[in-house]
């Protein structure tokens, strides 16, 4: 086989001899890409790119603001008030509402309020990746369910205030949350500092957009009731089942135990209406965080990261950036994983990557980067974490629900750093907090398209820092390429053998051997990738039955592997080899090609799975790349390596080294996984009621990271097992 | 039968019946109905709903633009709406029976290297009872083609079109001129394209169904003369060398006459509430068509290209793609023409390529059609890369699309490049399928060459021997023309 490859690619033309030359040192070459991708991967906080505003129009900063310290002491005043009055009210709802429309009749804005349910948690076929199936599924299936017990309605209540120079087909909106139930200080301060905000609007004489006041009653989680909110929003109003639903649940309501009492603004007609203002151009949240007692200083933390992945546009979190750095003064940081800032490791290689800073920037002082240590580790942490949230396809807060409408939000925590009574430094933080809302709406206010100019890809490694597709592309492509790589070595193997096979028996070179085993092949990798399938969608019938969570999941593991056994079982019975396919087998083929074209094909999909992922959800894709590659490309069959350890006078090197491999693949693999997860995760009980959990919240958001373990990874790794144990 | 084989084909009826019932059940079509590769504006079920409801209104089905089918089906649908799916799986189950009768007829009439005595090709599904034979394979792979199932599941009537081609298909190989008139005119009447298999099936009904070529079944019968004993695979092709049967010619366009003028009777019929009811229809169906006014994205190639080509360059382009598929019929049929079904199965790869509103249901229709051909096309290079080209454009398109419409960050470019992806992929499939067919011939031509002169030589040798053992005359030579 060594001597006729020469001859085979030294002639031809270039390309050709290009590719079998990659093919031939495909070893060399993976591992080469490998190491190159992972350097790669590491280099990413040192490679990140300084952030600018792209659009133009936006001008962050160039007006003059004009919440003043007398409107930080007036939302004082207000959230004392609100702390007030629903301290002395028999019913908090009833009084918050009444108080809330009454600024709204003071400002003079339009004002509705909007009824909505939480919906379903469990499994339901149709809640996956169907974010844009609309509200007829789980309204329909809600319906039923709470037909007889209705749940606590949440009530949003909604101020907008017309722009005196548009044309009401564009509009912001501002998001507060609240919860009644317990409401804090910072809440009230929130919707005081909100009001004061409105009325300022109401005032400005600049306003080209609606302001959408949206005070989002979070009993529920303050993302649904902005979902909820946005979705009655962009609804069609002839896509009315809902509404009549609606109509007919308020008419319950009034009657009910939500709205007790006489009250002035019921008889006001235009209050259920539901009132839009155009097309909504970003949206921004402002809440105030509950672990408010863990920092040092006044700070702001900045979330985005949507359902699945997806970020609003860089330009919005510039322009947020730019006025809280540059013109508040305020300090804004991201989310991160703080535990990590202390492992040994990666302060080395942040060290390492110091050093290798500085000697770039001896060799070429363009490529040299001064970033410490600690920076690095700062940075590689804020990245870990703006990974982790986008592979979780799980969105970090309320303006995940925007971007599903193709939106862009932010949502801005405030970390107060001393206690909120302490009044003057509060209002400082009002103040502050207040100067940076207004000029971030004027900025936006300016915007002529939608946000378009910058980048929706990349992942952010501090405020003022991201990492677009463009540099964390490439180390991923590294990676990815040696998935192909690998199995077009192995397809060339097989032929190169068919052909000496066939050389040697003076056969034709069409032959009936490949064929054959690549059609068992195709079966095989069918049938686990369909046994895959169907081990998804098992929570669904699960979810039916009431039983513990625990109980579940260990029924699903139970019935997983019982299909596993009986689908392939049924298998070898209607496709045994047969005796002609057999003798084809064993007389034709070398012994140890039984398992190459099961390799090949899983590499196969694997890389078209985590390519296509790459364009969904990239940093699924990088997980399950990271995951998935090691497990694949060292899978070989046991019985092969322990023959050559045995055989006398075999290289003991490799023959070790694919022992490693074999271990590292079985280590990776799911059900290894899996276990070792269950048993750090703490007692048994809890740990499996945490799992079940975690996978419920997965598939409730339609997160990618569902579809990669359960279309990628598990038969993967089944396939890599069989490899492994089964394979000749 | 054994009991193996019963065991695997109707269990894989069950399967493909089972999952077209689960994907009902979880009210799949919901979704897929609003995918674009699977339902187009000439098969949407939804449209055909608009459209019916007009009818029923009084009004003429076309009017606002929205349905562009034939008036016969919203005739048999329209009613039957809420139980579409039953119509469309026994459109499918229908469509794998035809596949089965031809894989039959195949079998019977075609001529393999195996018939021929050559070991070294024995193939794979011999005449093992336990083994499933073509037509059974054929049957069951376009039963559970995950294509054929959406596009079944998905709200498009392209199952009954692709059942009325196949019948025209089938007719055609079993000679029957009048039914195979009738498949051709409706399914030409339901979706255009389907006027080129005017040629396969006339070819097929005037010289018979496919089979090498026939200078190689002469040489054949020489050799065969000659030696004096016969060849075990040969058994009852005699119709074989009989000539061609210009007859079923004539029948099939006497025929295809009389079934046009009824289906237009009928069309008249049912639109005749409305003046100027059949212009209309040809107006809003193959118009619609071939002015491609819908620019709604799909997997084919023409909505990128006429969104941006200026008003008054249009019809020459309309004019160039369409001519694209018409360039092809020429030399396809003088290379490929005597075997007419696979001839058929190229054009239908040729115009899903090539039409204006592709979608799934060609697809389905085309691959299956190529498991009939398995045998033949054991020797296809690039299997593989097809193989992952086809499950990655599946999947990347609606993830295209996804990203483009919904999410908004992709854009128009994405799409198309996946949609010519696919389209690159099916050239490939075209190119290598005429190829690896024609390598084919040519192998069997070299075969029987190989037989003739080696009965030419020993014949006068062994002149007053034995013939020798059937065995050695047959494979020897084989060795020896390769070497």
């Amino acid at each position: 086989m060594e001597q006729q490859q020469p001859s085979s690619y030294a002639q031809g033309r270039l390309f050709p001899r290009l590719a079998s030359l990659l093919v031939i040192h495909a070893h060399a070459v993976s591992i080469a890409c490998c190491v190159a991708g992972l350097v790669g991967l590491l280099l990413l906080p040192p490679l990140a790119k300084t952030t600018h505003v792209s659009e133009n129009a936006l001008l962050p900063g160039s007006a003059k603001v004009t919440f003043s310290e007398a409107d930080a002491l007036n939302a004082s005043a207000i959230a004392n008030e609100l702390q007030s009055i629903l301290k002395d009210s028999t019913n908090r709802y009833m009084a918050f509402r009444s108080w809330l429309f009454h600024y709204f009749d003071l400002f003079g804005v339009d004002y509705y309020y909007q009824v909505f349910w939480p919906p379903d948690r469990s499994f339901s076929p149709l809640r996956f990746m169907s974010s844009s199936y609309g509200v007829e599924g789980w309204l329909a299936h809600n319906k039923s369910k709470y037909s007889q017990d209705l749940p606590h309605p949440g009530v949003n209540l909604v101020g907008i205030v017309r722009a005196p120079r548009g044309d009401g087909n564009e509009a912001i909106v501002l998001v507060t949350p609240f919860d009644l139930e317990k409401l804090a200080n910072g809440d009230a301060l929130t919707l005081g500092l909100s009001l004061v905000i409105l009325e300022l609007f109401t005032k400005a004489h600049w306003l080209a957009k609606d302001i959408i006041w949206l005070a989002a009653d979070s009993q529920y989680g303050a993302y649904t009731a902005v979902d909820a909110w946005l979705k009655e929003y962009h609804q069609l109003a002839s896509e009315c089942a809902t509404l009549q639903y609606r109509t007919s649940l308020i008419s319950n309501l009034k009657s009910g135990n939500v709205f007790e009492g006489s009250s002035e603004w019921l008889d006001d007609v235009t209050i259920e209406d539901f009132k839009r203002a155009g097309a909504i151009s970003a949206g921004f949240i402002v809440m105030f965080s509950r672990e408010d007692d863990s920092v040092a200083f006044d700070s702001i933390q900045l979330k985005a990261e949507g359902s699945n992945g997806q970020m609003p546009n860089l330009d919005l979190i510039n322009v947020v950036t730019t006025l809280a750095t540059y013109r508040q003064g305020l300090l804004l940081n991201l989310d991160s994983f703080k535990g990590i800032k202390s492992w040994p490791g990666l302060n080395t290689i942040g060290d390492i990557v110091k050093h290798l800073g500085k000697f770039a920037g001896y060799v070429y002082p363009d490529w040299g980067f001064a970033l410490s240590a600690s920076e690095y580790v700062q940075g590689a942490a804020t990245l870990l974490s703006s990974i982790w949230n986008q592979a979780l396809g799980v969105p970090t807060g309320p303006h995940g629900a925007f971007r599903d409408y193709q939106l862009d939000a932010v949502t801005l925590e405030i970390f107060s750093g001393v206690n909120l009574k302490n009044t003057l430094s509060s209002h400082d933080l009002l103040k502050n907090t207040g100067r940076l809302l207004e000029g971030a709406i004027r900025s936006v206010n300016n915007l002529l398209e939608k946000f378009h100019h910058s980048v929706f890809l990349y992942f952010l490694v501090s405020p003022t820092k991201f990492v677009p597709i463009s540099i964390y592309g490439i180390p991923f492509a590294l990676l990815i390429i040696t998935l192909p790589l690998q199995a077009s070595a192995l397809c060339s193997r097989v032929s190169s053998q068919d052909k000496s096979v066939a050389d040697k028996e003076s056969t034709t070179k069409i032959n009936k051997v490949g064929p054959a085993n690549w059609i068992r092949g195709v079966q095989i990798v069918t049938l686990v990738e369909l046994w895959s399938i169907v081990t998804s969608l098992m929570p669904i019938p699960l979810s039916l039955f009431t039983l513990s969570s625990e109980t579940k999941i260990i029924l699903w593991t139970m019935l997983a592997c019982a299909t596993l056994c009986a689908a392939l079982y049924a298998f070898s019975i209607l496709f045994p080899l047969s005796n002609q396919l057999g003798s084809l087998l064993q007389s034709a083929i070398l012994l140890d090609s039984d398992f190459v074209p099961i390799k090949a094909l899983t590499l196969g999909f694997a890389a078209i799975f985590l390519g296509v992922m790459s364009a969904v959800n990239f940093a699924v894709a990088l997980l399950g790349v990271l995951l998935v590659i090691p497990m694949c490309l060292c899978a070989q069959p046991i019985s092969q390596v322990r023959k050559s350890i045995l055989t006398p006078g075999g290289r003991s090197l490799t023959s070790l080294l694919s022992m490693a491999g074999i271990i590292l693949t079985i280590f990776l693999s799911a059900p290894i996984l899996l276990l070792s997860g269950i048993v750090v995760g703490g007692p048994l009980r809890t740990s499996l009621l945490q799992l079940w959990n975690w996978t419920e919240s997965l598939w409730f958001w339609g997160s990618s990271l569902y579809l990669l373990g359960f279309l990628v990874y598990l038969p993967c790794s089944v396939l890599c097992l069989f490899v492994v144990f089964w394979c000749r | 039968m054994g009991r193996r084989k019963i065991m695997l084909l109707w269990g894989g009826i069950a399967v493909a019946i089972a999952l077209r019932s689960i994907l009902m059940g979880i009210n799949a079509p919901l979704l897929l109905g609003r995918s674009v590769e699977v339902a187009t504006p000439i098969t949407s079920l939804k449209r055909l709903a608009e459209g019916y409801w007009r009818k029923q209104l009084g009004m003429s089905p076309y009017t606002g633009g929205t349905y562009h089918g034939s008036p016969l089906l919203l005739v048999c649908l329209g009613h039957y709406l809420e139980k579409s799916l039953i119509i469309f799986l026994i459109a499918d189950l229908s469509g794998a029976l035809l596949l089965h009768l031809i894989g039959e007829i195949l079998v019977t009439v075609n001529l393999k290297p195996s018939d021929l005595g050559d070991p070294n090709k024995s193939s794979l599904h011999t005449h093992d009872p336990e083994q499933l034979s073509t037509g059974n394979l054929a049957a069951l792979l376009y039963l559970l083609n995950p294509f054929t199932i959406v596009s079944c599941v998905g709200g498009s009537t392209s199952p009954i079109e692709n059942v009325i081609i196949l019948l025209a298909l089938y007719a055609a190989i079993a000679g029957n001129a009048p039914l195979a008139a009738f498949g051709w005119a409706l399914a030409t009447h339901l979706s255009l394209y389907p006027a080129i298999l005017f040629i396969p099936v006339a070819v097929a009904l005037v010289g018979g169904p496919d089979r090498p070529s026939r200078s190689l079944f002469q040489n054949l019968a020489t050799s065969i003369n000659k030696n004096g004993k016969s060849i075990d695979g040969l058994h009852g092709r005699h119709q074989i060398l009989e000539g061609l049967k210009w007859q079923c010619l004539f029948d099939l366009i006497a025929w295809s006459g009389i079934w046009w003028l009824s289906i237009l009777g009928f069309c008249s019929l049912v639109l005749h509430k409305q003046p100027n009811g059949l212009y209309e229809m040809f107006k809003e169906t193959y118009g619609f068509i071939l002015t491609v006014e819908d620019l709604t994205p799909n997997m084919g190639l023409f909505w990128y290209f006429f969104m941006e080509v200026f008003d008054f360059f249009r019809p020459f382009f309309l004019m160039v793609f369409h001519a694209n598929i018409l360039c092809m019929l020429l030399p396809l049929t003088i290379r490929l023409h005597h075997r007419p079904l696979f001839l058929s199965f190229i054009f239908i790869v040729v115009w899903t390529v090539l039409k204006s509103y592709p979608s799934v249901g060609d697809m389905a229709l085309y691959f299956g059609l190529m498991t009939l051909f398995m045998e033949e096309l054991l020797g296809f290079r690039y299997a593989f890369l097809l193989l992952n080209g086809y499950i990655c454009t599946a999947i990347l398109g609606p993830v295209m699309y996804n990203l483009w419409i919904w999410r908004g960050t992709g854009n128009a470019n994405f799409y198309f490049a996946t949609a010519l992806v696919h389209a690159f992929i099916q050239i490939i499939l075209i190119v290598e399928g005429v190829s690896t067919m024609l390598k084919y011939d040519r192998s069997l031509k070299k075969l029987v060459d190989s037989l003739r002169d080696c009965d030419a030589h020993k014949v006068p040798h062994n002149e007053q021997s034995e013939p020798p053992p059937p065995v050695e005359v047959l494979t020897s030579p084989i060795a020896t023309a390769r070497a």
